[in-house]
This record gives C-alpha cells, structure tokens and sequence, in this order.
C-alpha cells in the first residue's frame, strides 16, 4: 500500500484551486459563445420564403405549422403562408433547414427562449422573420401581385374568349387573388405579451414600421 | 481468410437442403434463410466448427404481405474471421414458433425474449420467456407487428380505478374503454407467466436474506434500470435486472417515419454516442442504395465520431469515480471540463452539443468550419496530457486499487460466451474492435492499436477507456493531416424512397459493437430497424456478474461498464 | 472586561442553586448558537472549498459575490419544508433521533473549550462547563451519537436506512476504540484529562511530540464524522442516504447541522489535543492581546476544516470490509504502538 504515493491525489485539486481559474460560466451575466455552425433559433427571410412548406412536412416532430403572414412577398408567395413553429416540440434536428429549398430558414445562435405561457413559445413568422417588407413595401408588392394576377386572368379570358366559347373557368384565378388580399390578417395564436417576454422582444430586431397592432406582437 | 462464400459452401455440404435461400453481399456478409427444423443445428455447426464465437443477436421480421414472420439470427466471430452470417428462419404468422438458441448461446435469451413481447414469435425451448422491456399489462399485444393498431390508452388517470393489493399497497387499474375493445387493441388472451417480482422473491433462501433496490431510480444508475440485488449483509447473493423503462419504442417509430427523419432517432438513443448511431444508420441505408461516400466527408466523420469517442469515455469515466468517491470527488469536474473542450468542438461543426443529426445519406451536414483543424490540434494536446494524468492519477492511488482491482473480473472466454463488447471485452485482452473487424469509411488507412487489457476487472475498463482516449487523439491528428478537399455530400441525389433491400451495418459505438440491421420495402419509410446496441449485451452480462460480491463492488462493476439504458430499451 | 468577568464570575459564586441554573440555560442558548451558526459557516466554507478545488465558484448569488448568505436561504428553505414521517415507521423512535444526534453534538460541545481570553498574563478558557474529566467525557458523549444513528436506521423501516444504520455502528465502533487510545495517549502526556489544561500543557505540540497518534486521531476524527474516505453510512451511490434515507425537512435539517457540529468540534478537538490549542504569541497590542488565543485558535481550526475538505475532494470512498480491517487491524495496534510511546517519553519528560 505504502509503495504508492497519494501525493497526487492531493496535489491536483490544490494546484486547480491555486490557479483560480473558473470554468462556471456566470449564465445570465456572461453568455457561452456560440459557434458559427449553431442550431438555435430559426431565422425566416419572409422576403425569399415561397411557402412550399417542405419544412411542415420533413418535420419529425410536426412542430411547423404554416400560417398567413403578412409582411412577405406575394409575388413569390401567393397563398402568403409562412412557418410557425411550436419550440415546445422542436428538437432543433435542422432537417427543415436543410429541405428549404428557397434557403430561407436559417437557423441562428440565439437559443434562450423562456417565456411565462405555452403560447410563448409558439413563434409565428412575426417573430422568426429577420427580414421582412415594411407595410408600405408590403402593400406595394400586394398590389403588383394583384395587378399581374388581374393581367393574368385578363390574358387568359382574352386568350380562352378568343381561343373557344367554351364559358369561363379562368374567371375563378381573379376571384380568388382578391380573396387572398383581403385575408391577410395577423396568425391565430396571439404570442406573447410585452413586458412578459421582454427578453424574447429585445432580441426581435424591431421593424420601425411594422405596426404593433398587426403581425400579433402586441 | 475465410470469406462469406466459404462459409456458405461449408454450411450447404454440411447440411445438404438446409439453406433455403442465400446471398453473399460481400466477404464480410452472408445472407441466408435456413431450414427453419436445423437452424440450431445449423448454429452449433457455425459456433463449434466454423468459429463463429459471437452470437451477436437477433431481430424479428413481421412480413404480414407474405404471412410470415422472420427470426434473424446475428452470427459472428471474435477474431478468427470477419464474416457476418445472417440466418433467417422463417415461421408462418399463425401461431409462430421457432427453435430457441437460447440454451446454445447464453446471450440469445434477451434477444429471444425481445422478440417473444414484441412480435409473439414463441422459442421453443426457451428457459423463461417473460417480458423484457414491456409492462406486464401490455404483453400480448404484440406490438411490432405490423397490424398492431396501437396501444390501448393506458395512461390517462382518469380512468384508474383504485384497488388495494392483498398486500395493502393501493394499486391502479385502467380498464379499456368500448371503443377499444371493439377496435381490438385490448389482448384477449394473456400469457401466463410469474412477474419479476415473484420470480425475485422466489430466490429468498433465508430470513437474513432481503431484496435491495438499485434503481430505477438510485444514484448509481446511469438512466433508469431496476437492479435488484438479494443481499446477507453486505454480500450480494444474486442480482435481477429488469429493464424497459425508458423504452420508446424508437425501432417501431422509425417504422412510421420517412427515412431521413428516422435519423433524428438514432441521435436519441443514447445521446453520448449520437454521432456513432447516425453513422450506423446512414451507413447501413449508403449500403443499400450503394452510395459512395466522399473522400473529404468520411473523414469528417471519422473525426467527428474520434471526438464523440472522447467525449463519451470522459462522461464515462467520470461519472463513475462519482460512483466510488462521491461526488465530491475533483477530477470528476476535471473531466467534464475536459469533455467540455471536445463537444465544443463537435459543437462547432455540427451546430449542436449533443444530438447531432449530423451525418446524411452519402455524405455529412456541414464542412468544418474555418480554422479547426488548429483548434482541434491545440485541445487534443491538451486531453492528451490531461489523461495521461488521469492515468497517473489512478496508478499512484492505493485506495483506487482496493476498490478496483480484482473486481468484477471477466475472463476472456466468459466474456466472449456472454457476448459484450467494446472496452469491457477489451478490458479482459480480447481485441475486438468494429474499426478492425467490420472496417468502414477510412479506417482501413489509418493507423492505431486496439487497446486491451489484462486482467478484465474495472480497473482495467477503466483504463482501457482512457487509453482509448489517447488512441483516439492519434487517429484524429491522423485524419486532420490527411484530409482532402472537395464535396462533403455526394453527387448522386439520395431518392425519397430508397430501393427494397437490405443491410447490416456495424460500427464501434464508444460502448461496443453497434449494429443496425435495416429492411427496405422500396416505400419512403423504412419496412424494418433493428437496432442491436452494445449496451444491452452489457446489462445482460451484469447480474452474473454480480454474484458474490459485495454491495460498493457491486456499484464499482456496474459503473465501470458504462452502460446507458436509454440505448438498450430504445 | 475584567469587571465584567468579576462580576459574572461573583454572580455565579453565590450559593442558591437558581443561579448556577440561569447561568446554566443562558450557557445552552449562546452555545447552540455559537455551534450552529459555526456549522452554518462551516457548510459554507465546504461548498465554497469544494466549488475551488474543482474549478467551480461555489455559491456566488445570495448574500454578495461570496454568497455568504446562500446557506441562511438554504436553513430557511429547510426548517420550513414540509415535515412527512413515512407511514411504516416507527414514530417515537424516528422522531427521537434527529434530537437524539443533536443533543449528543451539544453534550460535547458543552465541554470543549472554544477557545480562551488572555489577561494579566493568565488564560481564561471559554468553555461552559469545566471539567477535570473533559476528554473522557467528550469521547463517551460522541460515542451517543451510534445511537442515535442507530434510531434513525432501524425507525425508518427501510432497507438503505438500516443498511446505513448497520454500517455506521461497524464504521463508529472499530475506530473509537483508537481514537479512544489516542485520547489517552495525549492525556497521559499532559498529566490531564481536562481538555482546557490538556491545551495549554503542551509546550511541544502532540503533533510532533506523537506524531503516530497524531495520523491515527486524524483518520479516527474523519471516520467519526463520517466524510470521504470513510463516509460509507451515507455512500449515495450504494445505499442512497444511509440511515438518513427517509428523514426530509428540518429533521434532516437537524441530522445536517449535528454532522457540520460535529465537524467543527471535532477539528476543535483535534486542535486541542494535537496543535496546542489557542498556543501561540500574544498580539502586544491593547486590545487584540487579550483575544488574540481566540484569533490563534480560530486559524487552526480552520485550517483543520481546510484539510478535511481537501480530503473530501482528493480521495476515494472505502469498502467497508476495508474500513473495519483498517481500524481493527492497523489502527488498533498502531495506536497501543503509541500509548507505550506516550508513556515512555511522557514519563521521561515528567
């Protein structure tokens, strides 16, 4: 027994103690640094986002949920549909990253994301969006959409009136453009109140124009 | 060198007629459907004349199309040869039974009870068929057949009904509603058999005897398990182990879930060992479809399943001087501020800590990021002095010998009987390492040792594991220097639906072989995953193990086997 | 302050008992006091030492950025849990023991001098009641605490806590017995079995004097109180929380405070009977001359305390087979080894 020393066994301790050195990150006060590669947070561009929804469906854990958005663009967006995803089932896997075929969702290094409710972490476009159209842009680019799905429809009455007198089923495409502009209204699920996810708020980088009644970030 | 043909023209002149159907994929794999009367024979025949040593598991088939089920026994050798020998038997789906193995090869017991639950293929001959990883009250569903129309709801506590035990204990009782009951998901008829419990207590000899429970929740575990252990004193008399508690049922969900999605599964079986199980994934579906993998992308991998190695035996080894020091105890911290270092590291390539999802289909997620290989160089110099002084720490440490040495000793052929693997085999002089045996991705060109032991006690896992750590360090400094440029996935798109096929694919988990056996149909999902972990050889070997001992060595032997019961219920 | 003491000191000469009696309880009061505030800090000087010598901080929040309160928050949280008895236990008892253990901590430390005043170049020692057979009487009244061990182990109706219980009495009994003979040893040295005299005959510190029985006291002390290598009673990973599985709430509260009482008083203890207790140069200033023994003392017991976290964080738990072969079959003749050495050079020196 005595032919082993312990002096090891004593000495390492003393000599980490002895340096001082503290390897306790302080968390809310002193934040880990995240690698380039991290898989946090998701970041929409609604800008590039053409709402195919291949996210909602290479999901493994269904937490997407594609909802109306306002601030996108309908030209590449008709249906102006954008992710949702509920955080309470995220596994942060990346396989919906990976599938976007626009390269739209990214996923970025934030990663805290408390909040007081379920609702809080059900984070609606309005809140992945990084970029995102003004309302001016926004409307600007509804009425283009509007103005090409009109010319469209025109063309195509005029190409199917000229073409047979076979009625007219193209009248239906104008019809529903209309419809869509009318039904942009802010996603279901209100998420969170100010004040209580102050945290989750300040890290949004906040559009000067978008209106706090809309997109539902009250 | 023997190859898979060999072998197969040995077992057809052996047995003329017996070999129903047959494939050599290649030298290492043989794929045969035996005659379903001579399969033992056919086994005996492997183990005793053709040095097939290591039964390394089975899987169960349910072809419901073909009304017929499968038995797929897992045969291989512990060094004389490197052939994988798949034998299918085949049973029709009434009343299916086939020849147990369990009284030739100690370790088909769990494998064939798994089976039993799980598809209700009885073993004839089977010493005990009792569940394994299912809860009494769902034995008989039979749940991974593939009509099984889910499980009645058990879980809402609404429904309980109170009723006190004979033995005063309130106990709750979910009867099945209606619907469920028409529906057919209620078993109809049970098997009989005694419970755990009674078949423990049948072991009590005296009344100085009592049954002590380590877990499923004690601090010596790893994840939940019930050890029991019947103790005089401090003496363990026999051991019981019970598992299944934290079964998910991860074979039966990757069943419902497309391809790629079934990745993420792998990475949740044992999230210390993530990026070994996505490999073994992704290399069993590459070997299906015949995908050749990038130069540059396998030695991302190997990289990065080097590092998770580390990482892994760190935990590993930390967490058990926990066990025999308390918490308390320095070095432990020391070792996962260490480990912390590596996932870093593995952080920074694939963007997550512990549940990678990084390896894909014929390539890898992500290249690695600027300046890494500098990073990587300084922190594994840095591990490197840093278990050399663990390893100097433990040598110069008395009481570390007392407790350790000479404890829970494994000889090299009871081991190999029982069949464990990875660093508990190696432990006892074995040198059984997938990375040599069943050669993947760029290990053939690298260069590094199998690190073995002596004397198969925990002193000598432990050891195995650290110095493993230092193997490990050379093969990534290896892998660094070497590693080309160019794409990281392949060129050819990987299909939504892969080719009907099938593939047996292992690879060397931080804890063991790991072996994953997939069944394509030709659809989008896949049609079977069997999963045969290296930590469920592991638990079955323990309760012997623990005969005899005492109670603190008790503890001292299962933590140095480092299992993880996550990735044996799966 | 030597009025005072004059003053006290005459109030207590008087001869009705009822003094003897108010000095008796405000004795108990400031005692339990002194003793459990020092087990509060002595909590807090093991976390903080334990959080240092892996690199960690330690409590750094509640009461500053050494979180010196963090273990007020914690004695809070404590007394005033929930307090569940376990529906098979045996009541009496296991209400008793926690109480048991605590009254047997404060039946020593009623006897060990804290430390001592010095004035007109005498020492005073602090202590609450002086007795002649003060080192008998301390090893007798820790010998109380088996029992109560003993009550908590066998009351709570459970297999890790009787497994504890078992383990302690083995663990306690086989290293008594030389921490007894060391006592001794020192004892017969110092012509004395009065702890206070015991401190100040020691004109070269037992540590060297005997250095043996010094090493043997060190082990016994540790294993006494039940720490890592020797914490077997308690081992977390085998038998969850030995004989204190069941207890939650301010009984354990209690069992905790009795253990880092223990701790305090037993590196008292060994100070006492190895270091020279308060011995060391009077400060020649006014005012700190005549605590200055105190401030001597106060720095040895720490560094006792010190060295014992130091150990916690440095080694591995014993067997328990191991433990008792290592009392009965080392440290018993190694400590008659020094008894015979304690008596021959003792003698000699007398």
């Amino acid at each position: 027994m005595l032919k082993r020393k312990m002096l090891k066994n004593w000495g390492w301790p003393l000599r980490i103690a002895s340096r001082g050195t503290e390897v306790t990150r302080l968390y809310p006060e002193v934040m880990m640094e995240l690698p380039a590669a991290e898989r946090g947070i998701h970041e929409l561009d609604a800008t590039t986002c053409i709402g195919c929804a291949s996210c909602a469906r290479i999901c493994p854990n269904s937490c997407i949920e594609m909802v109306t958005y306002k601030y996108g663009s309908p030209l590449k967006n008709k249906k102006m549909q954008y992710p949702q995803i509920d955080y309470g089932r995220c596994m942060f896997c990346g396989l919906c990253v990976d599938e976007c075929p626009a390269e739209c969702l990214k996923m970025g290094k934030k990663v805290t994301m408390a909040g007081w409710e379920r609702e809080d972490i059900v984070r609606g476009p309005d809140k992945l969006a990084v970029k995102k159209f003004t309302a001016k842009e926004a409307a600007e680019l509804a009425a283009e959409a509007k103005r090409i799905a009109a010319e469209k429809a025109a063309a195509a009455a005029a190409k199917k009136k000229a073409a047979a007198k076979e009625g007219a089923p193209a009248e239906g495409a104008a019809k529903k453009v209309a419809k869509e502009g009318a039904e942009n209204k802010p996603p279901k699920k209100a998420v969170a109140k100010e004040g209580e996810n102050k945290e989750a708020n300040a890290q949004e980088p906040k559009k000067e124009d978008a209106k706090p009644t809309e997109g539902g970030a009250s | 060198m023997t190859t898979a043909s060999d072998v197969l023209s040995a077992v057809q002149s052996a047995f003329p007629g017996a070999v129903l159907e047959s494939r050599v994929e290649s030298d290492r794999r043989l794929w045969a459907t035996i005659d379903s009367n001579s399969i033992v024979d056919v086994c005996k025949h492997l183990s005793e004349k053709l040095n097939f040593d290591h039964y390394s598991g089975a899987a169960g088939v349910d072809w419901i199309a073909r009304k017929e089920m499968e038995v797929v026994e897992i045969m291989a050798s512990h060094g004389a040869h490197q052939v994988v020998a798949m034998l299918k038997s085949k049973t029709p789906r009434e009343n299916p039974s086939v020849k147990s193995l369990a009284n030739l090869f100690w370790n088909a017991n769990w494998y064939e009870r798994e089976i039993w639950e799980m598809f209700g293929i009885n073993f004839e001959g089977h010493p005990g068929l009792y569940p394994l990883l299912l809860g009494d009250e769902l034995v008989g569903v039979w749940p991974w057949r593939k009509d099984f129309k889910g499980y009645p709801d058990l879980t809402t506590g609404q429904r309980a009904v109170e009723r006190p035990t004979s033995e005063g204990y309130t106990e709750y009782f979910i009867p099945p509603t209606p619907a469920e009951i028409e529906a057919g998901t209620v078993p109809k008829e049970k098997p009989k058999y005694p419970s755990f419990r009674e078949r423990e207590e049948k072991e009590i000899k005296s009344d100085s005897e009592m049954i002590m429970h380590m877990g499923p929740q004690h601090a010596m575990l790893p994840g939940p398990f019930l050890l029991d252990i019947l103790i005089e004193g401090e003496r363990v008399h026999k051991a019981f182990l019970d598992m299944g508690y934290i079964h998910k049922g991860i074979e039966k969900i990757m069943e419902n879930r497309t391809w790629l999605q079934g990745l993420t599964y792998t990475d949740r079986m044992c999230y210390v060992a993530s990026l070994s199980n996505n490999e073994c994934y992704c290399g069993a579906i590459e070997k299906i479809l015949g995908l050749e993998v990038p130069l540059r992308a396998q030695y991302i991998r190997v990289i990065l399943e080097e590092l998770s190695r580390i990482q892994s035996h760190l935990i590993g080894t930390g967490e058990f001087m926990t066990l025999i020091a308390g918490v308390g105890y320095a070095p432990w911290n020391f070792m996962i501020i260490d480990r912390e270092s590596i996932i870093s590291l593995i952080e920074s390539v694939t963007g997550a800590r512990l549940t990678h999802t990084f390896v894909r289909f014929g390539g890898v997620r992500n290249d690695l990021p600027e300046g890494f290989s500098d990073k990587c160089r300084s922190a594994l110099k840095y591990i490197e002095s840093r278990t050399k002084e663990y390893i100097e720490l433990f040598e110069q440490d008395p009481i570390y010998h007392m407790r350790m040495e000479n404890v829970g000793v494994l000889s090299p052929d009871r081991a190999k009987r029982v069949g464990i693997s990875g660093p508990p085999l190696r432990a006892t002089g074995v040198a059984y390492d997938m990375r040599k045996e069943d050669p993947i991705l760029v290990y053939p060109d690298l260069d590094f040792k199998v690190v073995t032991g002596t004397r198969g006690d925990s002193a000598d896992r432990i050891d195995v594991r650290l110095r493993e750590i230092l193997e490990s360090i050379h093969i990534i400094e290896q892998c660094l220097d070497r590693i080309p440029a160019g794409p990281i996935k392949t060129e050819t798109k990987v299909p939504k639906k892969i080719p009907a096929g099938e593939a047996y694919y292992r690879v060397e988990d931080p804890r063991g072989e790991m072996g994953m056996y997939v069944i394509s149909d030709g659809g989008d999902k896949p049609y079977r995953v069997k999963v045969r972990g290296p930590v469920y050889a592991t638990l079955q070997t323990l309760p012997p193990l623990l005969e005899g001992v005492y109670i603190a060595d008790a503890v001292a032997i299962a933590g140095s086997m480092d299992g993880c019961p996550s990735e044996a219920d799966r | 302050m030597d009025g005072i003491i004059e003053a006290i000191s005459s109030f207590a000469s008087q001869e009705p008992a009822i003094y003897y009696l108010i000095i008796g309880i405000i004795g108990a009061v400031v005692l339990s006091a002194v003793v459990n505030i020092g087990a509060m800090y002595v909590i807090w000087l093991e976390v903080k030492l334990l959080g240092d010598f892996s690199a960690r901080y330690g409590p750094n929040r509640v009461g500053g950025r050494w979180g010196l309160l963090q273990i007020v928050a914690d004695a809070i949280k404590l007394f005033t849990k929930e307090d569940s008895i376990p529906a098979s236990a045996d009541k009496p008892v296991y209400v008793w023991a926690p109480i048991v253990a605590s009254m047997a901590t404060m039946l020593v430390a009623a006897a060990i001098p804290f430390g001592a005043l010095y004035f007109n170049g005498k020492y005073y020692p602090l202590v609450v009641a002086n007795m002649d057979i003060s080192a008998f009487y301390v090893e007798a009244a820790l010998s109380l605490l088996v029992i109560a061990a003993f009550m908590a182990g066998y009351s709570s109706n459970n297999k890790y806590s009787l497994l504890g219980a078992f383990r302690g009495i083995a663990r306690m009994i086989s290293y008594e017995v030389p921490m007894g003979v060391c006592v001794i040893s020192v004892a017969i040295m110092a012509h004395s079995l009065n702890l206070a005299e015991i401190a100040q005959n020691q004109t070269l510190w037992y540590a060297f004097a005997q250095p043996l029985g010094f090493g043997i006291f060190i082990v016994a002390l540790i294993t006494d109180l039940g720490r890592i290598p020797f914490d077997q009673s308690e081992a977390e990973e085998e038998i969850i929380c030995g004989y204190t599985t069941e207890y939650g709430g301010i009984r354990w509260g209690l069992i905790l405070f009795q253990e880092y009482n223990n701790m305090l008083l037993g590196s008292i203890l060994l100070t006492l009977l190895f270091l020279g207790g308060w011995a060391g140069p009077i400060i020649p200033v006014p005012g700190l001359s005549i605590i200055s023994p105190l401030i001597w003392m106060f720095m040895k017991v720490v560094i006792v305390l010190w060295f014992l976290i130091w150990t916690r964080s440095a080694l591995l738990r014993l067997r328990i087979d191991q433990v008792t072969d290592l009392g009965w079959k080392v440290l018993l003749p190694l400590s008659i080894v020094n008894l015979a050495w304690a008596v021959v050079v003792g003698s000699y020196f007398a």
